[in-house]
């Protein structure tokens, strides 16, 4: 009881629970780990060096559990890309980290919209809604501050597409996967009967 | 690839009990901030070579052993050469004519090219070793209580400081357990038949999926358990929690504070003043 009249008068700007700062944690490990191991690039032969997943986690975020957590992830990725940055538009933070905090609250707004729906598809339209959020606002900050000129962009555009499916395909499977985690169930649900299964 | 965990040092703590190991942390942050500035400021080769001695200062106080940092850094050193490569290659900037080396369509080595990916390079690998020796150097605790005094004061206009700091240290907490769980994943496929290290580009970066998709799941279960950890232990942010190790800076700590400051700016400095 005390402490929630004392947190009521001591709120924040945004609350956390327990929940929501271990989550956004470890997701935001899994962009470093990703970032750090290069596990998450495909080397691509173009100016920006390699296409990436790394902003999968803060797609993730977003859709599995909201606003706040998805943007402190993309925030943990833009930090790190912005500290290891290789490109050198990537050294300014406008570029590097602030249309990051962008990608988890496009895609809670799309995978909460679409989610009565279906699941499957909400995860998929969030992965490439989240996904084009990142390369257009990277992009978009990187041509608007002068750092790259407009027709640098062409190349980049299937490197673009190929992020938002590989980041679809991923966002998919992993919330189906969460999903199945937490409904408590250690396996998928059987389709065939018993007798089939057998061998 | 399976080899992951011997050449990558992310989030090792390297306990010497050197005098840089003793530094009070906020002292420390507030250092590497001061070098993450300066990484941007200076500009020319001598600017950073300026810069290495206080490295290898560094290095040699804190004991860590230089090959333990080089060996984790292989990965790292490995993909900038790469990057740096196609940055030579597809040099956007403007190029005098008489610069071009080679040239071959929108392709092109030019002097200018060269030199800027150079300066490119040495900024990355400055900024990645201060960053890498501040973890070497610092444990979490210290880390996470430095952050917390450091930005402390932002509470007054209510920002969650606590939290952000405690979801801070949680991500490079997990990085390390992450490679272990992907380098067994690995092992375990290959066990099974899948080669890792064949195949086309394409063929890579499907084959990753399988490596991805259960480093995602378990992330949300590791999640839930330590959840539910801190739940049974009644954590509530960082509110009338008193620390038993309280941190203090002493006047040498100030004095090597100081020290950094000065350099930076003589290596952002002197190069322009003595060349001009």
């Amino acid at each position: 009881m005390a402490t929630s009249s004392e947190g009521g008068r001591r709120g924040s700007v945004f609350s956390l629970n327990v929940r929501q700062i271990v989550i956004a944690g470890i997701l935001g490990g899994i962009a470093i780990f990703l970032g750090y191991t290069r596990l998450g690039f495909i080397p691509v032969p173009n100016l920006a060096g390699s296409a990436t997943i790394m902003h999968v986690p803060a797609i993730l975020g977003g859709a599995l559990e909201g606003p706040v957590v998805g943007t402190i992830v993309g925030g943990i990725f833009g930090i790190f890309s912005f500290i290891q940055a290789e490109v050198p538009f990537f050294r300014d933070p406008l570029v590097s980290i602030l249309p990051r905090l962008f990608i988890g609250i496009v895609a809670w707004a799309v995978f909460a919209a679409l989610r009565d729906r279906s699941v499957d598809l909400a995860s998929a339209v969030a992965g490439v809604i989240g996904s084009l959020a990142n390369t257009v606002g990277v992009l978009g900050m990187a041509v608007l501050l002068g750092y790259l000129p407009l027709v640098a962009i062409v190349p980049i555009v299937p490197q673009a597409i190929a992020e938002a499916i590989l980041a679809a395909v991923v966002t998919v499977v992993v919330v189906r996967g969460v999903l199945l985690y937490r409904s408590g169930r250690t396996t998928a649900p059987e389709v065939r009967s018993d007798e089939e299964r057998r061998y | 690839m399976l080899e992951l965990q011997r050449n990558v040092i992310f989030g090792q703590f390297v306990d010497t009990g050197s005098p840089i190991h003793k530094m009070d942390a906020r002292i420390k942050l507030i250092a590497t901030f001061v070098f993450i500035v300066a990484s941007f400021l200076i500009d020319s080769f001598l600017g950073f070579a300026l810069v290495l001695p206080l490295l290898a200062l560094i290095q040699l106080i804190s004991r860590v052993p230089a090959g333990y940092v080089l060996r984790g850094s292989r990965f790292f050193l490995g993909f900038l050469v790469f990057i740096l490569f196609f940055q030579v290659l597809f040099y956007p900037g403007e190029v005098p004519e008489s610069s071009y080396l080679w040239r071959w369509g929108f392709l092109s080595i030019s002097t200018t090219g060269l030199y800027t990916a150079g300066i490119l390079g040495l900024r990355v690998i400055f900024l990645y070793y201060v960053t890498t020796m501040l973890m070497l150097t610092t444990s979490l605790v210290d880390l996470t209580n430095g952050l917390e005094l450091i930005f402390g004061p932002l509470q007054r206009i209510r920002v969650p400081v606590n939290e952000l700091v405690l979801v801070f240290v949680i991500a490079i907490k997990f990085v390390p357990i992450f490679i272990g769980e992907v380098e067994r994943l690995a092992r375990a496929q290959t066990a099974r038949g899948v080669p890792f290290d064949e195949g086309g580009a394409f063929k890579r970066a499907r084959r990753l999926g399988r490596l991805l998709v259960p480093i995602f799941i378990s992330g949300f279960a590791r999640a839930d358990l330590l959840t539910t950890a801190m739940n049974t232990r009644s954590y509530r942010g960082g509110r009338y929690r008193t620390k038993l190790r309280q941190l203090h800076s002493t006047a040498t700590d100030w004095l090597m504070l100081l020290l950094v400051v000065a350099w930076m700016l003589a290596a952002w400095q002197l190069p322009d003043r003595l060349l001009s």
